[in-house]
């Protein structure tokens, strides 16, 4: 073999490496996952104040009182899924859980929540709508991105209730009309769904 | 002849005296004009003084409904205030009611407090 051979045949070699790693597809599976990392994907991307509630623990904004981080519920079958990013809470009216196409590693809403929450124990309601997007990032775990939009339907819902901040000014925003967030977070499994 | 002398005398003395009558009636009527100017002037200062009379009532008037409505506006202002600060103070005694309540509540159980933190986090979710 000439050494014009040998240079040819360790080019084919490494050109065939460069493609295997970004080949890998992760899994995930179905069970209760940890959120952390939370923050705003950009500059005030955060109106509706969401993403220290996916830390852990969890730093209350207002009164830097800390706790532990809320679970989230994740379905997989097969290139489906379902995020529910609020586990036990009531939906009032309407899809508190949200449908996910799966693409290799790449996770896309193909139909976001859409439901009436109300702050329990007040007259507060509100609509929220949640769309997500995300990767498959190791087996088990997620980065994702949620989108939120919310509108007060009725009732009183102000500062105290649903923590929402002016997001230019970072102070409390006691008129809450409407909102939305755009924001990202981690995800790692932690057990099978409760 | 001396009826006749009576009569001459006696036409003279009517003659004198209508002289006399027609000269008091001259000076009657200067009076009388006189007396009448007098008169209309007094009345148009009458008038005129009564005019003023009403107009000053018709402004004392005013100024006593104008002293009346602001003696009402302040006692409603001065009886909302009253208002306003019972209020308060009743609100400010239900805050340190619910106050003594939840650290109560806090003292009593503990874990309550620390679920706080997640109830605030599934609202705004």
């Amino acid at each position: 073999m000439t050494i014009g051979k040998i240079f040819a045949v360790l080019a084919v070699a490494a050109l065939a490496a460069c493609g295997s790693t970004s080949d890998t597809v992760f899994t995930a599976t179905t069970g209760s996952y940890r959120t952390f990392s939370a923050g705003a994907s950009s500059a005030n991307s955060d109106g509706c104040n969401v993403a220290w509630a996916f830390n852990d623990p969890m730093i209350d904004p207002f009164t830097a009182a800390s706790d532990p981080g809320l679970p989230i519920d994740v379905t997989i079958t097969g290139t489906t899924g379902i995020i529910d990013l609020d586990p036990g809470v009531t939906a009032v009216g309407g899809t508190r859980t949200i449908a996910v196409a799966i693409n290799s590693n790449a996770i896309s809403t193909s139909a976001g929540s859409n439901w009436e929450k109300n702050i329990s124990g007040t007259d507060c309601n509100y609509d929220q709508t949640v769309s997500v997007t995300g990767d498959i990032t190791a087996n088990d775990e997620l980065a994702l991105t949620a989108s939120y939009t919310k509108t007060r339907k009725s009732g009183t819902c102000t500062l105290g209730l649903l923590y929402i901040r002016d997001p230019a000014t970072s102070a409390g925003n006691d008129s809450f009309t409407s909102c939305t967030s755009t924001i990202h977070f981690l995800a790692t499994r932690t057990g099978p769904l409760p | 002849m001396k009826k006749l002398a009576v009569v001459v005398a006696f036409a003279g003395l009517l003659a004198g005296c209508n002289q006399q009558a027609v000269t008091d009636l001259a000076a009657c009527k200067v009076d009388l004009t006189k007396l009448q100017a007098e008169a209309s002037a007094a009345k148009v200062a009458a008038d005129a003084k009564i005019a003023s009379l009403e107009q000053t009532s018709a402004a004392l008037q005013a100024k006593v409904t104008e002293f009346e409505n602001a003696a009402a506006a302040a006692a409603a202002e001065a009886q909302a205030k009253v208002d306003a600060g019972k209020a308060k103070v009743a609100a400010k005694v239900t805050a340190v009611k619910k106050a003594a309540a939840a650290a109560d509540a806090v003292v009593a159980n503990p874990t309550k407090a620390t679920t706080t933190t997640q109830q605030k986090a599934r609202s705004v979710r």
